[in-house]
């Protein structure tokens, strides 16, 4: 067998590999919507924001300003003076244990637990 | 005396369909670890007849596979037909617009495998969804559909396989086939 896999054959199989791996991970992944989201610059805390408090922050890292836009639990980059514009392109970020991160401006977002085991001092 | 004409086409469906339907009968049979996981080697008649002689072949093989297989089993209009038949519903609908995509873009076009893949995961799908809404409605049951899900993956790249090596023989043996359908 396996001479007769056409494209088609393994574009269906890779979209149902993915569909299969995508229920595992809605329904046995046990996720969490974070409340909040703690931001890093060069690996260091800079501040933990609360998800439900709307706002616009701007992260200063070695490159420059890096704009953050919280809105409704959620949280994204909306402007990084990087090159490929990764972090942006990434989108919102909300459930726990999520990260976005500008490398090249070395600014990283987590989303954290409703668990408080880990807070800010585990930093 | 008038009698009704019977076109080779129908043999081929009659013929296939009992052969469906006793695979059906005989994995009914077998004792299975989850409710709802079956091999589907039934599903290998479907997809050959599918394969060889197009979807409404397939149409009419399932079909009757779940009726006739629902009658003499006895599990006829019981959750367990219910089941298979939504299963079957989706499945076919699953296949169909799998071969239309295929022909609208060629140089995708599904094999056997791919049909066998979107046959199961629909099949299951459609059980799933029949098993949610007409029998347990608590939202407890989607713990179990990725493992479901994932048996469907399997058992349908197993019977894809399968019935690639059914139509190539097939393919090679045509002359025996219809003197057999005469």
């Amino acid at each position: 067998m396996g001479q007769k896999l056409t494209a088609g054959d393994r574009l269906l199989l890779v979209l149902a590999l993915m569909i299969v791996a995508s229920l595992y991970a809605v329904y046995w992944g046990g996720s969490v919507y974070g409340n909040q989201a703690v931001i890093a610059i060069a690996g260091k805390h800079w501040r933990t924001v609360d998800l439900y408090e709307d706002g616009i922050y701007n992260v200063k890292g070695p490159l420059g300003v890096s704009r953050l836009e919280v809105h409704e639990g959620r949280i994204r980059f909306i402007s990084s003076p990087c090159d490929n514009k990764q972090c942006i392109h990434q989108g919102w970020i909300q459930q726990s244990g999520e990260i976005v991160a500008c490398v090249p401006n070395t600014i990283s977002v987590r989303i954290l637990g409703p668990d408080p085991r880990f807070d800010t001092m585990n930093f | 005396m008038a009698s009704i004409q019977s076109s080779e086409k129908d043999h081929i469906i009659a013929w296939l369909a009992a052969l469906a339907i006793t695979i059906h009968i005989i994995e009914s049979a077998l004792p299975t670890p989850l409710p709802g996981v079956k091999p589907g080697l039934a599903n290998v008649v479907t997809l050959v007849a599918l394969l060889s002689w197009g979807w409404r072949v397939a149409v009419w093989i399932s079909m009757l596979r779940v009726l006739v297989g629902s009658l003499l089993i006895g599990t006829f209009l019981t959750p367990t037909f219910f089941l298979s038949f939504s299963g079957a519903c989706c499945s076919l609908a699953g296949l169909a617009f799998v071969q239309v995509l295929s022909r609208k873009l060629p140089a995708l076009a599904a094999g056997p495998v791919g049909f066998g893949v979107v046959s199961a995961l629909m099949h299951m799908v459609g059980q799933f969804w029949a098993a949610y809404w007409l029998f347990i409605p608590h939202k407890a049951l989607f713990h179990l559909l990725p493992v479901l899900m994932t048996m469907a993956l399997i058992f349908g790249i197993v019977s894809g396989v399968i019935a690639a090596r059914v139509v190539t023989n097939l393919n090679s043996n045509t002359e025996s086939l219809s003197k057999i359908l005469q």
